[in-house]
């Protein structure tokens, strides 16, 4: 008896152990990488870095055009997918029947949730872009980010209303509740923090994507505050992207690399 | 006087199973109609008759009708959700709103469109009253309802239909989960309730059917096998099965 429950103890605290030291390995990198840049490129991140427009093909000035056009991308992202996604979560959970087609609508989702980004970038130029005639602006951008993200919202928000047990419904309902009434009431509002993470997720996503907008809105990086069209949007990033790929190493100076990292932040 | 005219009522699950096999019954006003007998027997089915909850489960097939005051409730027509404000519904656990006591007690009745503070805080006094609650929860009204113990919950279950008014109460196995001081409780607050409402109860024990009922029908696998208004099922059941099974030789 007091044999086997020391033999436990020892066989939690090694687990314990290992687990400790798992986490340790996983979180340290994180934290070290953080520190050395901030040690060695801290004083490089200035009010002019933040509120500065772009020079010399990127490779100096700011970065406010980015993090605007990041701003205004993520909030028209917003606007469409979140309602859609939302709307369209609860439909599946609470008024949806369980038959092939629906569940043939999951999977769907499901799926799309794993296509790569560029596939919907170039479904984005094609439809909004060239098709709908809205050129490479906010508009076409948002509207394919929305596309992207909206598989996410769609089924992390099923996900959480699916969660919410069914006796909530059944007792709402009982005491004359509309389905309605109690999805309103009840069933959203112990769902929300589900959903809430599902809208991170995807709007998440949505902001640090390069792909769909390189096709479709790009014109937030040249050097001057997104306003309506852009004359020239690719050539500035493409610019940056293989100046980066051709001289890797010469050109990445440790004070620069909170720039970098922000760029990234921005970008990716 | 019959409050609810049970006539030919037959059911069948999407999965196929015969729930309610042609039951009749005429449920007497005011008093404690208990429904008992092994699991599976249809007794919930038949609640969930009552207030058309079965609509939210899939049914393949139904036929015969349940009046209640002369209407078929079975009635595609029907508003169901009048009908389930006049007849509530405790369910075997204790399911609490995810809000305040007083926010469950408030739920229907800001649904029905009840505004006024002055009504909400009368019913809800009053309900907890009926349920015989009041005094441990009157302090704590705007706590959370699941921080209750599960006695407690269940009372507040019941306060909850309560505070609609309804004309009749439904009751199925709402006390399986209790200890017995909180079953004590429970049917003493149903002694009470039986001068104003009609209510069914489902006992999770024959000894309970033999505490509570005023009256009493054995099911049995989808069959009401018998009905006696009074006590008589319990002192001289008629059937050989009803007698097999209020006597423990059942099996
Ligand atoms: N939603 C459902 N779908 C399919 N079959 C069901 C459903 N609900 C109940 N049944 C079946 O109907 C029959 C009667 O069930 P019911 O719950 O009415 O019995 P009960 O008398 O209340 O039993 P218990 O004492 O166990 O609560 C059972 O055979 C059960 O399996
Ligand atoms: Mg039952």
């Amino acid at each position: 008896m007091n044999h086997s429950s020391s033999t436990r103890n020892l066989i939690q605290r090694i687990g314990f152990g290992a687990l400790s030291v798992l986490a340790f390995v996983t979180v340290a990198p994180i934290i070290g990488t953080a520190l050395y840049i901030l040690w060695h490129g801290g004083s490089a991140i200035s009010w002019e870095f933040l509120s500065g427009f772009p020079r010399d093909g990127m490779r100096a000035g700011g970065i406010l055009p980015a993090i605007v056009g990041t701003f205004y991308l993520t909030v028209g992202t917003a606007i469409f997918s979140v309602p859609l996604g939302i709307a369209a979560a609860i439909y599946l959970s609470e008024y949806a029947p369980d038959n092939r087609w629906t569940r043939l609508i999951r999977i769907a989702i499901i799926n799309l949730a794993g296509i790569p980004s560029v596939v919907y970038g170039l479904f984005g130029l094609g439809l909004f872009v060239i098709f709908l005639k809205f050129g490479t602006s906010i508009l076409a951008a948002s509207l394919t980010l929305s596309i992207m993200t909206l598989p996410v919202i769609i089924s992390t928000s099923e996900e959480a209303l699916r969660s919410v047990p069914q006796a909530f419904r059944t007792v709402s309902i009982s005491v004359g509740a509309t389905r309605w009434q109690t999805i309103r009431r009840i069933v959203l509002k112990e769902a929300l923090p589900g959903i809430l993470t599902g809208v991170i997720l995807g709007l998440e996503r949505a902001a640090g994507e390069t792909a769909p907008i390189l096709f479709t809105g790009a014109a937030f990086f040249l050097p001057q505050l997104p306003n309506s069209h852009s004359t020239r949007p690719w050539p500035c990033l493409i610019t940056f992207l293989s100046s980066r790929r051709k001289y890797p190493t010469c050109r990445f100076k440790f004070n620069m690399a909170p720039r970098w990292c922000c760029w990234f932040l921005c970008w990716e | 006087m019959d409050k609810i005219l049970i006539d030919s009522l037959s059911l069948q699950y999407a999965d196929g199973t015969e729930s309610l096999r042609n039951v009749s019954l005429a449920i007497p006003e005011k008093a404690i109609t208990v429904l008992f007998g092994p699991a599976g027997g249809g007794k919930s089915t038949l609640l969930r008759c009552l207030n058309r909850l079965n609509d939210l489960t899939e049914v393949r097939a139904s036929s015969g009708k349940v009046l209640i005051d002369g209407e078929n409730v079975l009635d595609p027509k029907t508003d169901v959700i009048a009908l389930r404000r006049k007849v509530g519904m405790v369910f075997a656990r204790p399911v609490v709103l995810p809000m305040s006591i007083r926010g469950n007690l408030t739920y229907g009745l800001e649904l029905a469109g009840e505004t006024r503070r002055s009504r909400l805080d009368e019913a809800v006094e009053r309900s907890l009253r009926l349920a015989a609650i009041w005094d441990e929860v009157k302090d704590r009204l705007d706590e959370p309802a699941i921080a209750l113990s599960g006695g407690q919950q269940q009372r507040v279950c019941l306060a909850r239909v309560l505070a609609l008014q309804p004309e009749i109460v439904l009751l199925d196995e709402p006390t399986s989960g209790l200890d017995p001081i909180s079953t004590g409780k429970v049917e003493a607050a149903l002694q009470e309730l039986k001068k104003d409402y009609t209510i069914i109860l489902v006992p999770h024990s024959v000894q309970q059917a033999g505490r509570t009922a005023d009256h009493a029908a054995f099911f049995l696998q989808g069959e009401l096998v018998e009905f006696q208004p009074g006590h008589g099922i319990f002192t001289n059941p008629r059937d050989k099965r009803t007698e097999d099974y209020v006597t423990g030789r059942f099996g």
